[in-house]
């Protein structure tokens, strides 16, 4: 699985939010940050084709 | 809204897939691909939580004083059951919130589209919206919003002639012309630019849009804006 890195500006918010998950769900950020990114951004789509529907 | 700027390794194919949707979806990648993954990250989380993905993003997302009124101005326009266009809505930003910056009207444009149902989009690409009422209701209910103040003023609003479009009412003001111009047409090919696409795929993208544009063309338009950056 070859990989890119993403540069992106997003809701502070948002991504404090989603840093304190990800580290509750792994007890660590690096290396899983973006694997969550990546799960999210698929089922995002996903969620939208089906809505489409 | 405060933004921070996320740097970290994703899957490429699921990014390129995602940066498509974002093109598909905004006809643009600069800005919208933050306010899509912000919205991405919050699914993902609500749905491990089985919190309600749209009440998370209504918390989330603070109102501002101008938030407020433009919350007011859409919850008006849905009482009156009267059918809105992206173009109205983004005039009204401009000049009725005064907000002058694109990156911010398209910030406040986002913030509408939560309270908006998409209708028609016809051919000279106008979407059409109705506003959910039950939405805004919900939203002002979140944050103790009173729906009922008149909207704040700092321009008078024109009176615009409307025409219909396959029955829907529309403000002539609204309806953008077929071909952009020069600097809109560079910023659009600045955008793609910048969000990695390659000339050949630029050109593929605004064939999509409807514009046959050479990608010579479009090479000299990238050259173009490049010097005038350092100019």
């Amino acid at each position: 699985m070859e990989k890119v890195k993403l540069f992106v500006w997003v809701d502070k918010e948002v991504y404090d939010r989603f840093k304190e998950y990800v580290f509750k769900k792994y007890g660590k950020l690096h290396r899983v940050f973006g694997l969550e990114l990546t799960k999210a951004m698929k089922l995002y789509l996903e969620k939208e084709a089906l809505s489409k529907r | 809204m405060g933004k921070v700027k996320i740097t970290a390794w994703v899957d490429e194919d699921a990014y390129k897939l995602f940066r498509d949707w974002v093109w598909k979806k905004h006809g643009k990648v600069h800005s919208a691909l933050g306010e899509e993954l912000s919205r991405a990250m919050l699914v993902l989380m609500n749905l491990e939580s089985q919190e309600n993905p749209e009440e998370a993003l209504f918390k989330t997302v603070k109102p501002s004083r101008k938030y407020i009124d433009l919350l007011r101005w859409l919850y008006d326009k849905g009482q009156r059951d009267e059918l809105i266009t992206d173009t109205a809505i983004k005039q009204y930003i401009r000049f009725n919130l005064g907000v002058k910056s694109k990156s911010s009207i398209y910030s406040y444009y986002n913030f509408a589209k939560m309270f908006l149902v998409e209708e028609e989009k016809t051919e000279d690409k106008v979407t059409v919206f109705s506003v959910d009422i039950e939405k805004v209701e919900k939203y002002a209910k979140i944050h103790n919003i009173e729906l009922e103040e008149p909207a704040r003023t700092t321009v008078k609003e024109p009176e615009p002639s409307k025409v219909t479009i396959r029955g829907f009412e529309v403000s002539l003001e609204t309806i953008p012309k077929k071909t952009p111009n020069q600097s809109a047409l560079a910023e659009i090919v600045m955008d793609l630019y910048q969000s990695g696409y390659s000339a050949s795929e630029i050109v593929n993208k605004l064939e999509a849009l409807g514009l046959n544009i050479s990608a010579n063309r479009v090479l000299n338009i990238i050259r173009k804006e490049l010097r005038n950056e350092f100019v």
